[in-house]
């Protein structure tokens, strides 16, 4: 009796931890999109649901695809309030993605690919490699980091703008 | 009840101090294997690998993107473009200047600017300034590098360009 016991709590256990880590590797994914959905929503001109899906915390940091290093809440969101305000338009899409999740930290790369529009409205190739790092906070998950490549093409493309 | 009293804050502070040890200390011995990359790195310029093989976990889910593009998935794939590095014994040496930890219980990851010198195929030097991710994972009481990322070289790939294909 006592190893069928020992048998059926060691089964539960080993279908918790893989129904547990699927539900981590989703919910990441799904922080992920969010993302992606947050940075087109800033293309127009949204602000708000890429400042939800990022931590606030002073710990944080972003490496842009136009360069530049920067560090904890108060710099990233003033960088993405800008970038909204820009209305880059177009739309890019995270493919070739893999995930890494983690108990409280996890990281998606991927190939960012996609266009953005220019002032004078003429379309930009956007191809550049990714990480994204997510942390666990208080139930959701959190974007602590970015980093993309340089992208020479966009730099080109938006000088006038960033300056 | 006063006994009591004092045990409980005495717990309070234990706890304290605890956790804020281990904070301190993670985020110490994420440095610690950060640095350890880098020395690394610096050996496999001289065509050492057996110091980067340490460091990187020989897992199917680890991701290096290095200066050169792509995205190697898996320790085979990683451990075969280092393999390719090393023998082309790049020589020179980079530093990660400006470093950031962000240290978490059993993950963490570290930001800096590479900064330093390779060879090209014909012996001059090529400067390397590029940004880079390293995230590293608790594996048996050892951090191990997980993932690398730097931006694209084209410096580097110029350089080298030869000697890559």
């Amino acid at each position: 009796m006592k190893t069928l016991y020992t048998i059926l709590t060691g089964i539960f256990i080993i279908i918790f931890s893989s129904c547990n880590e699927k539900d981590t590797a989703q919910d990441l994914n799904k922080a992920n999109d969010q993302f992606y959905a947050a940075l087109n929503a800033m293309f127009t001109g949204e602000a708000d649901p890429v400042l939800e899906i990022w931590s606030h915390e002073n710990n944080i940091t972003y490496l842009g695809p136009f360069g530049g290093y920067l560090k904890g809440w108060e710099a990233i969101g003033t960088e993405f309030k800008k970038n909204a305000a820009m209305k880059l338009g177009g739309k890019i899409v995270c493919k070739e993605s893999h995930l890494f999740p983690g108990k409280e930290i996890g990281y998606v790369v991927c190939v960012e690919e996609g266009i953005n529009v220019t002032a004078e409205g003429k379309t930009v190739t956007v191809s550049h490699r990714a990480t994204n790092i997510f942390n666990l906070q208080n139930g959701k998950w959190k974007l602590v980091h970015h980093h993309t490549d340089l992208s020479p093409q966009l730099e080109d493309a938006f000088d006038k703008k960033l300056k | 009840m006063k006994n009591k009293l004092t045990l409980f804050v005495l717990f309070i502070i234990g706890s304290i101090l605890f956790f804020s040890c281990t904070t301190k200390n993670t985020g110490q011995e994420i440095k610690q294997a950060n640095d350890e990359f880098y020395a690394a790195l610096n050996s496999m310029f001289t065509g050492d690998l057996a110091p980067l093989d340490n460091i990187w976990l020989h897992e199917s889910t680890i991701t290096n993107m290095g200066p050169f593009g792509s995205c190697l998935v898996g320790w085979d794939e990683v451990n075969a473009e280092f393999k390719k590095e090393a023998a082309m014994k790049l020589g020179g040496k980079v530093i990660c200047k400006d470093l950031h930890i962000y240290s978490g219980k059993d993950m963490g990851y570290t930001v800096c600017v590479e900064e330093g010198l390779n060879m090209s195929a014909e012996g001059q030097p090529v400067t390397v300034n590029h940004r880079a991710t390293n995230i590293f994972q608790l594996k048996e009481g050892k951090w191990k590098l997980i993932h690398h990322h730097t931006d694209l070289s084209p410096q580097l790939e110029k350089a080298i360009e030869k000697n890559i294909k």
